[in-house]
């Protein structure tokens, strides 16, 4: 019996033991599932941004406390679950948010420099699924939406981060590179002409000129009135183009492709710029590569610069025509008429081609020779011009043998004829 | 006589020798018992401590939610932001970049964080402004290097963080 009872003992006290072991195992593994619960929530935080992104408020601008404050809303929507933003970091390559002071932004009832709202009206929590929710926020100066002259970006000259409560990270650029576009790329999203395969988008260096006395590109921009100005007499301009999104194949420039120029008070004195040949390759490295992409392969990755024959080098007086070449759609190649302008077609989805840049000056089909811009085109303080681009190209729709010579006529861009358009003023 | 000398020579009675066995074998029974008792007593308060450990551990989150390299000021500077998502307090002790560790009086904590007792103590609650803490480590570097960047708690919890520098 008292054996019983001393194993009965050992028995119980190694009971009792494995009870609180496993009573202290189920309260650990309860912990373990309240985290692991909190990581999988922490994953499931799905933060966008919504176009625009940043808006300025209205007003853009009001004293708060002791200093000034610049207000902004955010759009963004949650595709993830409930969510609170818990800070705010935007870093700039210009204003209040420079290096080294980045701004941190944290919730705040009432408006304070480098903080955002978190009221009622401007939760900063935001509800499963919520989209377009906005957040109202302030900074110490004006976020600057152009990256500046000399910085590689020409979007996104900031970049906000927002951290939620769980903690996760979400950014995005500000302004909003248009799609399509790096941030290094062109300007002006959605401001092009979209006509078949191609697309020209309006911004300061879409079109270029040399004269024989200004053999570095000039974005035609004046000084004064902010007019697009252009010189008299022979000059060579360059026009960026590129493939839309989804183009099937490369783009081949005929020589039918021309640039007109039209007085707008007198619509018969046509000027007429024929496409002459392709720039070389020094030509665009040196002097396009700052202020444009400079392209220098096609999609297959072949050097779209001629090695042989005329090139253009931005001189107008020692032109190289681009030759017409009477064979079949299909046979359109560098292979059959010398070095062509090949437009690529995008090697990204969702991505337009790389832009190239076209040059135009010839006086007649294949010529040799510059137009020249009449001297009265510039009197009484310089003319109004308007333009017209013709182009005509060769592509297919994808499949080898379906290529088409097809044409088109783009609006194209109003200008004003001076005879310096670095000192001389428009009066249009 | 004869008797008498039996007697003398008899060991000790049936009654004594049981209650001799029986005290010998409760004496040996109390000594397995307590044996047992504090074997199973220490295991239990092992684990206790074992899973309460591991429990605190677990219940630690924190995140380096942001980097930024500052050229501007003279010495260089890193800054570090380190939120704690957990749901308990967090203990910074050691902040290593590519392995070499930093001293945390050295790593200029911006108020309202501190530095007490060998550690930064980040407290719960993303509205509390103790919830995430900058730390400004000077350092120099040349552009382009990947910074490895190591935060340790005292419960043996890192948070990491590779960062280009530019």
């Amino acid at each position: 019996m008292i054996g019983g009872i001393i194993v009965l003992s050992i028995f119980l006290v190694a009971l009792v033991s494995m009870m609180v072991v496993s009573q202290q195992y189920d309260a650990y593994q309860g912990t373990v599932n309240q985290m692991e619960q909190k990581d999988i929530d922490r994953y499931s935080e799905q933060v966008q941004p919504t176009f625009p992104g940043l808006a300025p408020g209205s007003p853009s601008s009001f004293i708060c406390g002791a200093s000034t404050c610049y207000t902004y809303t955010m759009t963004v929507s949650n595709l993830g679950i409930g969510t609170q933003i818990a800070r705010i970091y935007i870093n700039s390559t210009s204003g209040p948010c420079t290096t080294p002071s980045l701004c941190v932004l944290n919730a705040a009832a009432t408006a304070s420099q480098n903080a955002f709202l978190n009221s009622a009206q401007f939760p900063a929590h935001l509800n499963p699924g919520e989209f377009f929710h906005q957040t109202e926020l302030w900074v110490g100066g004006q976020l600057p939406e152009t990256c500046g002259p000399g910085n590689s970006l020409k979007y996104g000259c900031n970049t906000v981060t927002i951290v939620t409560a769980r903690g996760r990270v979400f950014s995005f650029l500000f302004p909003f590179p248009p799609s399509g576009l790096s941030v290094g790329g062109g300007e002006g999203g959605g401001t092009g002409i979209y006509i078949g395969p191609l697309v020209i988008t309006f911004n300061k260096t879409l079109i270029e000129y040399t004269t024989h006395n200004q053999l570095h590109p000039q974005v035609p921009i004046g000084l004064n009135n902010g007019y697009w100005k252009i010189p008299t007499g022979p000059l060579i301009f360059y026009v960026q183009i590129q493939t839309d999104v989804g183009t099937p194949s490369d783009v081949y420039l005929t020589a039918q492709s021309v640039f007109e120029m039209a007085l707008f008070d007198s619509p018969g004195s046509v000027n007429f710029f024929f496409i002459i040949a392709p720039i070389s390759k020094s030509f665009c490295t040196t002097d396009f590569s700052t202020a444009v992409n400079c392209y220098l392969k096609d999609s297959l990755g072949h050097d779209v610069y001629p090695t042989t024959g005329g090139t253009t080098n931005g001189d107008p007086n020692t032109l190289s025509g681009y030759q017409a070449c009477s064979v079949s759609p299909q046979n359109y190649d560098d292979a059959h008429c010398g070095k062509r302008y090949v437009i690529p077609k995008p090697t990204v989805t969702g991505k337009r081609g790389e832009p190239v840049i076209v040059a135009f000056s010839a006086n007649a089909l294949s010529g040799n020779n510059a137009q020249s811009i009449q001297g009265s085109w510039a009197q009484g303080g310089g003319r109004s011009v308007t333009s017209f681009l013709g182009l005509s190209y060769v592509y297919n729709t994808g499949v080898v043998g379906s290529e088409y010579v097809y044409g088109v006529t783009l609006p194209f861009i109003a200008m004003c004829v001076v005879n310096n358009p670095l000192t001389d003023s428009c009066s249009v | 006589m004869k008797i008498r000398k039996l007697r003398r020579n008899l060991a000790v009675s049936t009654i004594v020798a049981n209650m001799m066995m029986i005290t010998i074998t409760l004496s040996l029974a109390a000594i397995l018992v307590a044996w047992a008792g504090t074997t199973y007593g220490s295991f239990s308060g092992g684990s206790q401590l074992f899973f309460l450990q591991r429990g605190q551990a677990m219940q630690e989150r924190f995140v380096v939610e942001n980097v930024w390299f500052n050229k501007t000021n003279s010495p260089n500077q890193i800054m570090i932001f380190v939120r704690n998502v957990g749901a308990r307090e967090v203990k910074v002790v050691g902040l290593y970049i590519d392995g070499a560790p930093i001293t945390l009086t050295l790593s200029n904590v911006l108020s309202p964080c501190s530095v007490s007792s060998g550690s930064v103590t980040l407290v719960v609650g993303s509205g509390n402004p103790n919830s995430v803490c900058e730390f400004r480590i000077p350092i120099t570097w040349t552009g382009g290097h990947v910074f490895s960047i190591v935060v340790a708690s005292d419960k043996g919890n890192q948070a990491t963080y590779n960062a280009r520098g530019t």
